[in-house]
């Protein structure tokens, strides 16, 4: 078993800003951690290996962050027994992945250090020892070519704008396209799935209209549109996310399906002036492709019944309805 | 027919038919016990879609010869019959539901003209009209230059009155067929597109004017015509398009050689996008505005399919009304939009169908 010297180093003589070994965000908020190690201490010490001039963290990068904004001098750290850079990664990923489940963001940082010593094959082999689960050789090199994506693709993992999933995608397309799709996820906030949609609609678009999806993630409606997403009002100066989704999603629906997309906003102009009694509920076929409508009705008394059915009698003869049905 | 390898059931009767095609090929057959060694060869490809039309699997039919259409739920089917006598195609269109349909698709020639004889007489023996055809789950003519099989058809249909024979292609693959005596008893049937959609989506098959010159020859020779527009695929321009092709069908053969067209849009699994996708990256075919229709495969959004439906057939009753024209899985909406009717009820498509076959191609009207 590997013991490790604990010595007590001046901070100064800590290169923080070698940050070769770190897996977790670099710009998280340690206040709590500082409050954590003013009351209770410093409970587990970084890990540092000794350098010919100083030192470079291993792990404990939040700690020693932490310990610079409480100004100490110096901090009691382990120094690291090997000098190999393999046996370092894998001591920088286990001890996080150990205390914690490891992020979606930090799982790719994590891949993409073993992958500078270790192939997929080797590093899902050591996963239980290293990550604490099992992963396997596919989703590690799905986590190294996310690895290489271009920046913010990481930033946007860790901030939640971008799933594995769609980042697992992303890695399929040329640097361009990648690029601009992770622009565009930067200045929205959809569930994995709507990323998935929008990557796939915004893709046929530019085949469809022979333009690059760098052109038209760049064109002026995106643009316009992502604008006017714009700060709510309960949150002035920052832009809706989500929001932000919805009208690009909204946006990019109607120009991959045009036809579709007016029969879909035309049918519901009709459903919203129908005189639908209250309680009933009309439901469109799905896409328009059957030629069968519902009718849903709650009802507590017979005389309710009977006052829908009345209604509900007068609906043919509705000029809203008539162009609803017969389209 | 450019292939590669050749193999072959070492149990299977090396028969003259079998022998003829080896000759043909002009390949050394590599026997194999059983098609293990095919599948795994295919499904290890890098391409396994591309490398299976360049290895023929001479094999043999271990399954019914004989099938119904499947169709599909929702929508109207013509109640086809199928005689298998082959998988896959040679000729590489990007939007051929082969690709995704078969695990993996093999090149496979089901060998035995007696069994095949065997089947077929037990369903002359039957009180009914059938409409048979080989074009389900390959093209019918890509096996001629090589094969025994499509004459052995023609001549075989040629004895009998109950049924009748519709060989579908995209060749002109034709030669070996003229101077049989084929009685009427076989359709040969085109499926035609839009110059356009032949040159960026139809590869390795023949050119429009080829295929109705090849129809015009034909029908000179006796044979009775159909013509299959499907699938229709819906592009900026594309009803003018399929007009010109209406007009230049009837430039070349006479309506009264023209037993039935069918028309149908582009339909597909969802599962073939992707493999169009990958064979076919400058292919725009799987981006058209489809939604996932009532059987579960992508159709043109419904109005798209009507308008492009309602030009088509106003034509084809101007310059060829007496023409039977069908569609090829639509619904009651599409029917009524377009036809004014709908043949409801179950069968009725059929029978519209195996009318028009016994009308002109001598079959049995009695069984009607």
């Amino acid at each position: 078993m590997q013991a490790f010297q604990i010595d007590q180093i001046p901070l100064s003589a800590i290169d923080v800003a070698d940050k070769g070994f770190r897996i977790t965000r670099a710009d998280d908020d340690v206040s709590a951690l500082a409050a954590s190690m003013t009351g209770a201490g410093l409970l587990v010490p970084p890990l540092v290996l000794a350098r010919d001039q100083g030192f470079v963290p291993v792990s404990g990068f939040r700690r020693l962050a932490a310990a610079a904004s409480l100004d100490w001098e110096s901090i009691a750290c382990r120094i690291a027994a090997s000098t190999s850079e393999k046996t370092l990664a894998k001591q920088a990923v286990a001890e996080n992945a150990f205390q914690r489940e490891l992020s979606p963001g930090e799982q790719v940082r994590a891949a993409g250090l073993l992958g500078r010593h270790m192939d997929a094959r080797e590093i899902a082999d050591a996963s239980l020892a290293i990550f604490n689960t099992r992963l396997n050789p596919g989703f590690i090199t799905h986590l190294i070519r996310i690895h290489s994506l271009p920046h913010p693709a990481i930033d946007l993992l860790e901030a939640g704008n971008l799933s594995i999933k769609a980042a697992k995608t992303l890695t399929g397309f040329d640097t361009s396209t990648a690029a601009a799709f992770l622009s565009l996820f930067s200045k929205v906030r959809v569930s994995s799935s709507k990323q998935m949609e929008i990557m796939t609609w915004a893709r046929e678009i530019s085949v469809r209209e022979k333009l690059p999806v760098a052109d038209l993630c760049a064109g002026k409606e995106i643009a316009a549109l992502l604008e006017t997403g714009g700060p709510t009002a309960k949150n002035a100066g920052h832009k809706d996310l989500a929001a932000a989704g919805n009208l690009l999603r909204a946006y990019l629906f109607q120009r991959r399906f045009p036809a579709l997309d007016q029969a879909k906003k035309s049918a519901a102009g009709y459903l919203q002036t129908l005189k639908l009694p209250r309680g009933v509920t009309m439901t469109l076929p799905e896409h328009f492709e059957s030629m069968m409508y519902s009718l849903s009705m709650n009802f507590k008394t017979p005389e309710e019944l009977q006052t829908q059915l009345k209604a509900l009698a007068e609906l043919p003869g509705q000029e809203e309805f008539a162009s609803l049905v017969n389209r | 027919m450019k292939l590669s390898r050749l193999f072959i059931d070492t149990d299977l009767d090396r028969t003259e038919e079998v022998e003829y095609l080896i000759s043909r090929t002009g390949l050394d057959p590599e026997p194999v016990k059983d098609s293990a060694p095919v599948y795994d060869l295919i499904n290890h490809a890098a391409d396994p879609v591309s490398l299976a039309k360049k290895i023929l699997y001479i094999t043999q039919n271990r399954g019914a010869v004989v099938r119904e259409c499947p169709g599909t739920s929702h929508y109207t089917c013509c109640d086809y019959t199928i005689l298998h006598t082959g998988t896959f195609c040679t000729m590489d269109c990007s939007y051929c539901i082969l690709q995704a349909y078969f695990h993996p698709p093999v090149l496979q020639y089901f060998a035995g003209l007696d069994s095949l004889s065997h089947s077929l007489d037990e369903v002359f023996s039957r009180q009914k009209i059938l409409r048979i055809g080989t074009g389900e789950y390959t093209d019918s003519l890509i096996w001629e230059p090589v094969s025994r099989m499509p004459g052995f058809l023609v001549e075989k249909f040629a004895g009998q009155n109950r049924s009748v024979l519709e060989l579908k292609t995209k060749t002109v693959n034709t030669d070996g067929l003229l101077d049989l005596d084929h009685k009427g008893k076989t359709i040969l049937a085109w499926s035609v597109n839009t110059p356009e959609v032949i040159r960026s989506e139809e590869r390795g098959t023949a050119a429009l004017a080829a295929r109705l010159a090849t129809a015009r020859t034909c029908a000179e020779k006796g044979y009775k015509l159909a013509f299959h527009f499907d699938p229709l695929v819906l592009y900026e321009g594309c009803e003018s398009a399929y007009e010109r092709v209406i007009q230049s069908i009837f430039t070349h053969v006479d309506p009264s050689d023209v037993v039935w067209i069918s028309i149908g849009t582009f339909r597909f699994m969802p599962q073939l996008k992707p493999v169009i996708a990958s064979r076919f990256p400058d292919s725009i075919i799987p981006y058209g505005e489809f939604i996932l229709g009532l059987d579960n495969k992508m159709r043109y959004f419904k109005p798209l399919r009507i308008a492009l439906y309602r030009r088509l057939t106003k034509i084809l009753r101007e310059i060829a009304p007496g023409v039977l024209v069908y569609y090829c899985m639509e619904d009651q909406e599409v029917w009524e939009k377009t036809m004014g009717f709908f043949p409801g009820k179950p069968g009725a498509l059929g029978h519209l169908l195996d009318a028009a076959a016994a009308d002109r191609c001598g079959l049995d009207k009695s069984l009607l």
